[in-house]
């Protein structure tokens, strides 16, 4: 019974893999480098993209249905990264609590052209300017990978573009 | 805008700077995953079966089914469970993963949902997985591994545990963030919540709050929901305004007045 059930299943998991790994090919490098630049962290950016791409194996027969396959494994990435930000940010307050200073990463090489642009900038602002900005969704795109209302989006750009034309004033003095 | 132009160039500057790995791994990493999501509610479910039957008046084990309504009143599940080969769920015969019938909470894929029965062959444990309804919801019996296997989570829900949450895109991890389950002094599941926000405002509070806000620069950006434990009341975690997951829980109680909170609690 559980052979008979078994049997047809592989060639699903077959097509499967084959469907994920061309998607994988085509847009493994522009996802990473989406992330890289909204979370700042190169490493953390390559990790949700991975997972991401794990999760979406087994539910290939759906996602391959969609309109734009690659937003959904966006999507799950951004989410990954946003709930890995949100436990760092917890251990973070934990081991001030018991007085053990975090470990800081060295500068990465990678991020500094974006940092210029996005340094200092609370992550939500960071993650919808390279979706509107970066990659060019519209913002019912945005607001619709982000699962946040369209009016939040437009507030989270117009604030970001205050802060950062703030700084690029600085700068410039 | 120029800095925003630049913000393209980044990005494209940082994709050619990627090398993929090779897609095999990724085929690994899902098999891994897959294993621990197993493994995590085998274990999971088989804890909180022994503690379910520890905590039960009058001790012993106790049937997995609902005997009725809820104390909230809610019913199980308007829609019977089905195995994956489509037979009705029947907690006699377990029959590995289970489907789970949509639910309200917008999750697009919420049908496809599922929970692996403990009772799978090549795994230990319990006997038994119970019902329950994507979405907001009661569910009967809930196992469900967290990411990276840290979060292993589900409970007996006798009483009832009621749960609301905001499910992954990939919608099969159960809820974001560390959910666990609350229980009171005497080790039963209290009716909770859980949401993003679970693992930041997440844990007792004295009892006199009646109402916890988050503010952000002086202005209230959310509300925390409570619930009561008996003894203790603890913080749901569920924020009103979801897109302002940022500011400072504030305390009040029923007179208004500030009350002091632990930090982080």
């Amino acid at each position: 019974m559980n052979a008979a059930l078994a049997a047809p299943g592989r060639p699903r998991a077959e097509a499967a893999a084959a469907g994920v790994a061309e998607l994988y090919a085509a847009t493994y490098a522009r996802l990473v480098g989406a992330l890289t630049v909204a979370t700042g962290s190169r490493a953390d950016a390559e990790e949700v993209v991975q997972e991401a791409f794990a999760r979406l194996l087994p539910r290939w027969s759906t996602v391959e249905t969609y309109d734009n396959p690659e937003a959904w494994v966006r999507t799950v990435a951004f989410r990954l990264s946003a709930s890995r930000w949100r436990r760092a940010k917890v251990a973070a307050r934990a081991m001030a609590r018991i007085g053990v200073a975090p470990d800081v990463e060295p500068p990465d090489g990678s991020r500094l052209d974006a940092e210029r642009v996005l340094e200092g900038l609370p992550r939500a602002y960071r993650e919808v300017l390279v979706l509107h900005h970066a990659l060019g969704l519209p913002l019912e795109q945005v607001a619709a990978e982000l699962r946040i209302p369209v009016g939040t989006v437009k507030s989270r750009l117009s604030r970001a573009r205050a802060a950062a034309a703030a700084r690029g004033g600085d700068r410039h003095e | 805008m120029s800095d925003f132009d630049d913000l393209a160039t980044a990005v494209d500057d940082a994709a050619r700077a990627t090398v993929a790995p090779p897609f095999p791994a990724i085929e690994r990493r899902a098999r891994a995953r897959r294993h621990r999501q197993l493994a995590g509610a085998t274990l999971a479910l088989a804890a909180l079966l022994t503690a379910g039957a520890l905590a039960a008046p009058g001790g012993g084990p106790r049937s997995m089914e609902p005997a009725g309504p809820t104390p909230t009143g809610t019913r199980p599940t308007e829609e019977p469970l089905r195995c994956a080969n489509g037979q009705l769920f029947d907690p006699a015969r377990p029959c590995g993963a289970i489907i789970v019938p949509p639910g309200d909470d917008g999750a697009e894929d919420a049908g496809t949902t599922r929970c692996w029965d403990p009772a799978e062959p090549g795994t230990a444990g319990s006997r038994t997985i119970g019902t329950g309804k994507a979405g907001r919801t009661t569910w009967w019996v809930v196992a469900w591994t967290g990411k990276e296997g840290t979060n292993c989570v589900g409970w007996v829900s006798d009483p009832p545990v009621e749960v609301s949450w905001q499910m992954d895109a990939d919608n099969d991890s159960g809820p974001t963030g560390a959910l666990k389950p609350v229980l009171s002094r005497e080790g039963i599941p209290v009716k909770g919540a859980a949401d993003w926000e679970w693992m930041l405002y997440w844990g007792a509070v004295p009892p006199e709050v009646v109402r916890i806000e988050l503010v952000d620069k002086g202005r209230i950006v959310g509300t925390l929901k409570l619930v009561d434990g008996g003894d203790r009341k603890y913080v749901a975690g569920t924020v009103q305004a979801p897109d302002e997951r940022h500011g400072v829980p504030v305390a009040y109680d029923a007179q208004g007045r500030r009350v002091d909170i632990p930090d982080g609690f």
